[in-house]
């Protein structure tokens, strides 16, 4: 079988979650300070933590193995590739939409992210998106209030 | 006699009924549609269900996943996308034959072969449940540690082609699963002084955002993806087409049973490894694996839909889940103040009983669905991800506010979203997540109660797992997982088949 190219800022993702085990691993270190024995708080969280460590560089071993990503500017392709403008943008709207979901309500904010989330990925014509943004909303309002009695934000 | 009662009441009670087949109907388009899976759609209705009666809210959750399963197949063949993981294999024959214009028929022998691994599925678990029930009353806390420690071994080694990635993501999992008050001393554990971290992290807003919104977010990354459609004509297949392959079908669905009922594991690879007992048993097909191939859509397909019953064994027995959507399934009963395990069969057998009977309808729906509509199928399968994506989003922030009504669960749910769409990308399943996380009070209390039990002495637990038969066979199952799984053991393997 044919190995997988290396994913572009794979490594360096790797190294992030290497870091966070170390991080985990000495605040659970420092709970099971407290009580020393193994049917402590402490020992648990040291154990997993410990776990995440070696698999972390039993993955970066592996990776070792991948045949090379060629692009020459990876930082750049990185970007392009998993932070792309769709994307970033995406995630702006959606963390704008949880802001305003507490300030304007369910309805008003649902409408104006369905609307502009819908336009920015091309959609159709904002008259045909307002249509659709405002049907969704109509019939998520409909099914879970009153099918499944949720209680909108 | 009770029992029966229990079994029969999807069949009697027409609300649930109306449950289990609209869930059916919703799981087959829900499958069916590229980047919406049934994992996704279950853990989205926990939030939206829990409110409700357990048995309505387990009754809509079967109907979604039987139809779910099922519905994968049909993306696997007409547009060569898998709909769900289970679907992968029927990829390899489903779209060769939709090339050849035989879309319709492919479609009809996997309603048909899906069916039909159902029905077995939902056989065995309804003979085997109470035997493995009785087994498990004998469990010991150090037993049930093994078999936690199995599911997570075999969902972080079986899901991902690198074993490393699976565990990694698997304890990432337990310690999610850790942070919170430690429910026997009451310490904080990885709250730094947050009040709000006190209870834990919800699980179901993390199933949403791993499930939800990270595959919203990388079906949003590869919107350009179009996928070719195909001409759908006559689907209902013939009796003598069922007959022919009914030896395989059976076959293949007991063997999916079985792999889904290993705790971990679920109908993809069940999926996989039917599809290749076809390849090595299947002499001289009709037209060659991998060119369309009905055998190779018989096989998998059955697998699959058998592996539901499967995996539903070690959940209402052990409470440990046969796969992802169990895994779900398990939240859920937590949820309505349940707890799966050997004493649900004694506590609660009309939800145990509920969820046989269920799988019996839901398959009967599913072959009345399965074989109509095929003309609003082919509409809404053509749904642009445009639109259908930014309706997830919403999905996933109305279902991880209305746990507790509150909009810091949306930023925790936006959270894993982000984090499950960095991990998806850079190839780590985000299942064994949701799994630890399910799985961690669980393993974890279990260890301190067999370390207690064993006098806080690590050689004495360790020696009770050797000296107690049913530990001494887990922990054997365990080591020949563990080898099963190691590139010496891989080669050998390899080199015999070749041989």
């Amino acid at each position: 079988m044919e190995k997988r190219k290396m994913i572009n800022g794979e490594k360096g993702f790797v190294y992030i979650l290497f870091g966070f085990s170390l991080v985990t691993l000495y605040f659970a270190i420092q709970i099971f300070k407290k009580e020393v024995s193994f049917s402590s708080p402490g020992f648990f969280p040291v154990f997993v933590s410990s776990i995440m460590i070696i698999t972390s560089i039993l993955i970066w071993r592996e990776m070792k193995k991948l045949s090379p990503s060629k692009s020459k500017n990876k930082v750049k392709e990185t970007i392009n590739s998993m932070l792309n403008r769709r994307i970033v943008v995406s995630i702006i709207l959606i963390f704008i939409y949880a802001f305003l979901l507490g300030i304007v309500g369910f309805e008003i904010s649902t409408l104006l992210f369905l609307f502009s989330i819908m336009m920015f990925l091309k959609a159709g014509k904002w008259f045909k998106v307002l249509i659709i943004s405002s049907v969704t909303l109509g019939v998520i309002i409909v099914i879970f209030s009153t099918i499944f009695n949720v209680i909108l934000p | 006699m009770e029992v029966l009662q229990y079994a029969l009441l999807p069949f009697t009670n027409i609300q649930l009924m109306f449950y289990i087949a609209a869930g059916t109907f919703l799981g087959l388009y829900i499958g069916a549609l590229p980047g919406l899976s049934v994992t996704m759609a279950v853990s989205l209705l926990i939030s939206f269900t829990f409110s409700w009666d357990v048995l309505p809210a387990i009754a809509l959750m079967i109907g979604i996943y039987c139809g779910g399963v099922y519905g994968g197949s049909r993306a696997a063949i007409l547009l060569n996308i898998p709909g769900a993981p289970a679907a992968l294999a029927t990829t390899f024959d489903g779209y060769p034959l939709a090339l050849k214009g035989q879309a319709g028929e492919a479609i009809g022998v996997t309603v048909v072969q899906s069916v039909l691994g159902g029905f077995i599925g939902a056989i065995v678990l309804a003979v085997g449940a109470p035997i493995v029930s009785n087994i498990a009353l004998q469990f010991a806390p150090r037993d049930y540690l093994l078999l936690a420690v199995m599911g997570l071994f075999l969902v972080g080694s079986l899901g991902t082609d690198s074993t490393p990635r699976g565990l990694f993501t698997a304890a990432l999992g337990v310690l999610l699963g850790l942070v919170g008050m430690d429910p026997l001393t009451g310490v904080g554990r990885f709250t730094f002084g947050n009040i709000g971290l006190l209870s834990g992290i919800n699980y179901v807003t993390a199933m949403i955002g791993l499930f939800g919104l990270s595959e919203a977010l990388v079906q949003i990354k590869e919107i350009d993806v179009v996928a070719a459609k195909q001409q759908i004509d006559r689907i209902i297949p013939s009796f003598k087409s069922v007959v022919k392959y009914l030896p395989l079908s059976i076959r293949t669905s007991l063997m999916g049973v079985f792999v889904g009922a290993l705790p971990g594991t679920g109908g993809d690879l069940a999926a996989l490894l039917a599809y290749d007992h076809a390849k090595r048993t299947v002499k001289n097909p009709k037209v060659p694996f991998g060119e369309g191939a009905m055998e190779g859509l018989v096989a998998p397909e059955s697998a699959n839909n058998a592996a539901i019953g499967g995996a539903f064994i070690p959940m209402l027995t052990l409470g440990i889940p046969g796969d992802a959507v169990t895994a779900i399934i398990i939240g859920a009963l937590f949820i309505h103040g349940l707890k799966p395990g050997p004493m649900l069969m004694v506590e609660s057998p009309e939800v145990v009983w509920l969820i046989v009977g269920g799988l019996f309808v839901s398959n009967v729906f599913l072959l009345i669905f399965g074989l109509t509509g095929i003309k609003i199928f082919a509409k809404i399968v053509e749904i642009p991800k445009s639109i259908l994506m930014p309706i997830i989003i919403i999905l996933s922030v109305v279902g991880s506010y209305s746990i507790n009504n509150s909009i810091t669960d949306i930023y925790w749910m936006l959270g894993f979203g982000i984090l499950g769409y960095f991990l998806k990308n850079f190839e780590f399943p985000v299942g064994p997540i949701v799994l630890g996380i399910i799985l961690s009070p669980l393993l974890e209390r279990n260890f301190r109660r067999a370390i207690l039990s064993s006098q806080g002495n690590l050689i004495t637990f360790f020696k009770s797992l050797v000296t107690n038969p049913i530990s001494l066979i887990i922990v054997i199952v365990l080591i020949v997982m563990a080898l099963g799984q190691s590139k010496g053991f891989k080669k050998v393997l390899t080199k015999v088949r070749g041989s």
